[in-house]
Formats: structure tokens, sequence, C-alpha cells
């Protein structure tokens, strides 16, 4: 029997979309439906369909393996563990209205790792197999604990590939942190709301700590160069900034990628940010309107390439399958392998979302701890919900093969795993996404196709981007 | 303005159609739809007829691509994650 591993979804006026399991995809007319609904496919459409992997005749056993290529191309697995995100103290010097992990104040006691806490994660570093390590120190704010990082990125050294993120407010930067700033392999993350009245009210509070931030970033990016800090904008989505206003901020500091990210409905934003449980149509078309006001600079000064990370993210998953791990995207999404988050107290958590939860008392997702290991029950129980191919919703959604699965996600949300798919934010967010990005692939502007091709790290432009049947 | 147009089934196609007609509703959530026993109605703002018209090719198709897919589909996962 003929099998035809393709999807449909009707695009724009005169464009249907038809995606194969294994990603590749093209526009039609809606005469190609009609045709396939009325069984009176000609010879053309046939060809061009066997052609292009959408179909695989019975008995075809080449066609058949490159399908199975195809779906296995998509599919992640998870290697050994190599992605570590630590918490090294859960105390923080600032006190944000929407913070994700309800930190604790700077001089509460009990809240850093302790001297066995400590000797359980670097024997957990001594046991890691592979060649390669990434450690993100998450607070809390980590640098309030220079000595732990210190401990941890010595016992670092045996890796041959080696990465640090510290995520840190700047709030201070002294001679002990600079130091530590200055190992090259070291990177720096924080947030940068906007310009500085907007930072001062969802983080800094006081005009003097909103100076001291912004003396700091600039400092860091002067000393090191911006290819060592990334920034992030958290959005409060009843009231975004300006959006040339927050392209502005960040360009002027060198920064040319911005990673939008409404307020995730977690931590303190439970209670104070409630709205953002759900995105709303205005969100989504703020983010449209950023990214065509990046893709217009883009166009205007081609001197530099500014990006909108996540959207740049989605546009390599349908081009460059395996090209990149981002964790919040990707299936099957097995937790607690390859990456595994270690709170202040030694809990194992296998995402920071699933910390957050726990932290905010909604579910415990706690895999285990580093003493004693977290393989078993809980994690393999997870595990059963980690991928979007079994899912009806999923299976007939035409951006199957590019999405993911965020079950932690859809319990902050909805306290289960088993809300209906399509009517998750997480599924939302993405088919409003891949319908956006897909417009954009077939749009007909130079300067769409030029910004595009930079975020594929293409080295030139095509004429076009996506196939199309006449 | 809002617009709708009508799209009939016959008893062959009615178990594909009723579950294209149920999945269209989430997947353009733009959409109305109202499911008769032997049509559908696509209502939509947005949307004028001609759309109306290849959103349901589309939705339709997609169906029948699933229904008709399932079992080799099955088949492909079991032998890669097996």
């Amino acid at each position: 029997m003929t099998f035809l591993p393709l999807r449909a979804r009707h695009l724009d006026h005169g464009a249907t979309l038809w995606v194969g399991d294994g990603g590749g995809f093209f526009r039609s007319s809606p005469d190609l439906a009609r045709r396939m609904l009325g069984q009176a496919l000609t010879q053309q459409d046939r060809a061009f369909l066997r052609a292009g992997g959408f179909m695989i005749e019975a008995g075809d056993r080449l066609g058949n393996a490159a399908f199975l290529y195809g779906l296995a191309e998509r599919a992640v697995q998870a290697g050994t563990l190599d992605y570590l995100i630590l918490v090294p103290t859960l105390r923080c010097n600032l006190s944000c209205s929407y913070c994700q992990v309800s930190r604790v104040g700077e001089r509460q006691p009990g809240f850093d790792w302790s001297d066995a806490t400590l000797q359980a994660v670097l024997d957990t570093l001594d046991r890691l197999p592979g060649e390669r390590i990434k450690i993100e120190f998450q607070g809390g704010e980590p640098t309030l604990r220079p000595d732990l990082l210190r401990a941890v990125i010595a016992r670092c050294q045996r890796f041959a590939e080696r990465q640090f993120v510290v995520c840190s407010n700047l709030q201070v930067i002294d001679d002990e942190i600079l130091a530590l700033f200055d190992n090259p392999e070291l990177y720096l993350s924080t947030s940068l709301d906007g310009d500085a009245l907007t930072h001062q009210r969802h983080r800094t509070g006081t005009p003097m700590q909103t100076d001291r931030f912004f003396e700091n970033l600039r400092y860091v990016i002067e000393r090191y160069g911006p290819e060592k800090v990334s920034a992030l904008p958290t959005i409060d989505t009843l009231a975004p900034p300006d959006i040339d206003t927050l392209i502005d901020s960040y360009a002027t500091l060198g920064l040319d990628s911005i990673f939008l990210r409404p307020i995730n409905y977690q931590g303190f934003a439970r209670k104070r940010h409630r709205a953002s449980r759900e995105q709303d149509g205005s969100w989504r078309s703020y983010h449209e309107r950023f990214v065509r006001a990046i893709i217009a600079r883009n166009w205007e000064d081609r001197s530099r390439v500014l990006e909108e990370s996540y959207t740049s993210i989605c546009l390599r998953r349908i081009f460059q399958p395996g090209a990149d791990r981002h964790v919040d995207l990707r299936n099957p999404n097995p937790l607690g392998y390859d990456y595994v988050v270690i709170d202040h107290d030694g809990v194992v958590y296998p995402t920071d979302e699933a910390r957050m939860l726990s932290r905010s008392g909604i579910v415990d997702l706690a895999l285990g701890d580093v003493f004693s290991g977290w393989a078993g029950e809980r994690r393999d129980l997870l595990n059963r919900h980690a991928s979007n191919l079994d899912d009806p919703g999923c299976q007939r959604c035409t951006y199957q093969p590019f999405c993911g699965r965020d079950l932690v996600d859809d319990l902050a949300r909805y306290g289960r795993i088993d809300h209906p798919r399509l009517q998750t934010e997480f599924c939302r967010r993405h088919l409003h996404l891949f319908d956006f990005l897909f417009r954009l692939i077939y749009e007909e502007s130079p300067a769409v196709r030029y910004s595009l091709s930079r975020w594929l790290r293409l080295d030139g432009t095509p004429d076009g981007l996506g196939p199309v049947y006449a | 303005m809002a617009h709708s147009a009508r799209f009939a089934f016959d008893l062959m196609q009615r178990d594909t159609a009723v579950s294209a007609a149920r999945w269209l509703a989430a997947f353009y959530p733009e959409v109305g739809v109202g499911l008769g026993t032997d049509a559908v109605e696509l209502q939509s703002e947005r949307r004028d007829t001609d759309e109306l018209g290849a959103i349901w090719a589309a939705a339709l198709a997609n169906e029948l691509l699933h229904a008709r897919g399932e079992a080799a589909r099955r088949a492909a996962r079991e032998a890669l994650f097996r």
C-alpha cells in the first residue's frame, strides 16, 4: 500500500503547507489537497511526492529506509550527563517581582551548599564519563559564593571541552568575582528588561541599584567583549516595552541576540503576575512586530546581525535537524539523563522549571539527590510522557517534526501532563511561531530572506528558502 | 464581516470528515466549526469563503493522511525506539 508520511496545513490565501515526517516541506496550491481527496493525483504529483520522500510505494525498501532515517535524524538520543545547572545558593541581593525561584534574602542562613553537598557535587563530576562539560551556575545569585564556583571550575579541568555560564544580576563585581570572570571558558548571562526605567521597575528597585547594574554591565562588556555576555529581557505582557527602545537598549551595548521571554508562570510570578499563565494574541502580535523590526534593522544596517534568539532556534529546528540542543524544544525530551539541576540543598531536578514548581509547593518533581543518585522510578515515570510522537494532536500537527515536548510546563500551568495538547500554552505558542516562520520563509522579500539566512548561519542569501510545488 | 461556507460529505467520508472537523477547531482557533450529519459549516471573521474552502481541504487531507498512515507510522516508531 502506498504510504504518504505527510501532513497538511492551510497557511495563507492560496497556500497549503505540506511537511513530511522527516521535516522536509513544500508549499502548493489548495488544489493538491483536493486532488488527494478525490484520489486524482496526477503522474506529475506522484513523481514530485516520490522524489521528495513524501510518497513511499509498497516494496520501496530504499524509500522506507530514507523515511526512517529522516525520523531518526529528528529524534533526540540523550547522551551521557554533560550539562549541569548548579544552584550553589538560593540567596539573592535583589527581589524581583517575578522571581521564578522564590529566592531568599541575602543574609538568610541555610540556603547555600553545605560542605557535604559541595563534596557530593565534585564526586558527581568525577564520575562523569564524557569528555565535555557545560555548567550553568544559577541561583539565587551565584556570585555570592565565588568560592563554590571556583571549586567546581577547578574540578572540571580534566574535561577536554569545558564551558561555564554564570547567571548573575551583576549587582556586585569585585576583584574576587572579576578574577573568576576572567576565565575565558566562562560566559556571563544576565537579565536586561529594556531601558533603565523599565529595568528598575521590574528588578533593581532603586536608582542606585539600577545605575550599578548598568555600570557593571557596560564594564564587563568593555572588559571582555559582547561575545562573552548574553542578556535576556523578561517582558510583562500587560505592559510590554516599546519595541525600538528595547532593541536600542541591547544594540547600544553591542548585544546582538535578544531572547524575548514573557514572564514565566513560576515562583513569585504565580501570585504577582497571574496573567502570565496564558499568553493571548497581543503577546504573539508583539513578538511578530519585534521580529519584523529586527529584520528591518538588519536590512538597513548590514554591518551587524540582530536576532531574536528563540525565533532563530525554531528556524534552525526547521532546516537543521540535530543542530541545536535547546532543551525546551526537543523530541523526545528525556528528563534526568544528559542534563540535570542540582539545587542548593543537593536535591536533583530534571529542569530548572521543575525546581521552581517544587519551590512553589505545586508539585514535587525532585528525581533524587546528589548523595544517593536520581535514576529511579520517578524519572522513569516522567519519561513515559516525554515524547510528542504518541499524542493524537501532535500526530496530526504539521509542525510535529520541528516541535518539542515540555511536560514540566504543562504541569506548571495546568497541574497535569494530559491536558489536551492543542489547548496548552506550549502548543499555541509554537503553532503560532511556526506559522509565522513559514510565512517569513515564503515571503517575497529580500530583507526577510537576508535575516533568515543570517539566523541560519548561511554564507550567502539564496533566492528562495522554501520549495514550491505549483 | 463574518464569512461562512458549508461543505457536504458523503457516508463514505463521514468518519474522516467528523474527525477532521473536530481537529480543525483546535488547529484553526479563528475558525468556528458547526458539524451536521452530512455537512460541516465553517465560519470566520478573518478568512473569506475561498480560504475556508482551502482550510477544509487541508484539514480533510490531513486527517485522511493520518488515518491511512497510522499503521505505517506506528511500525516506524517501534522500529526506531524499541
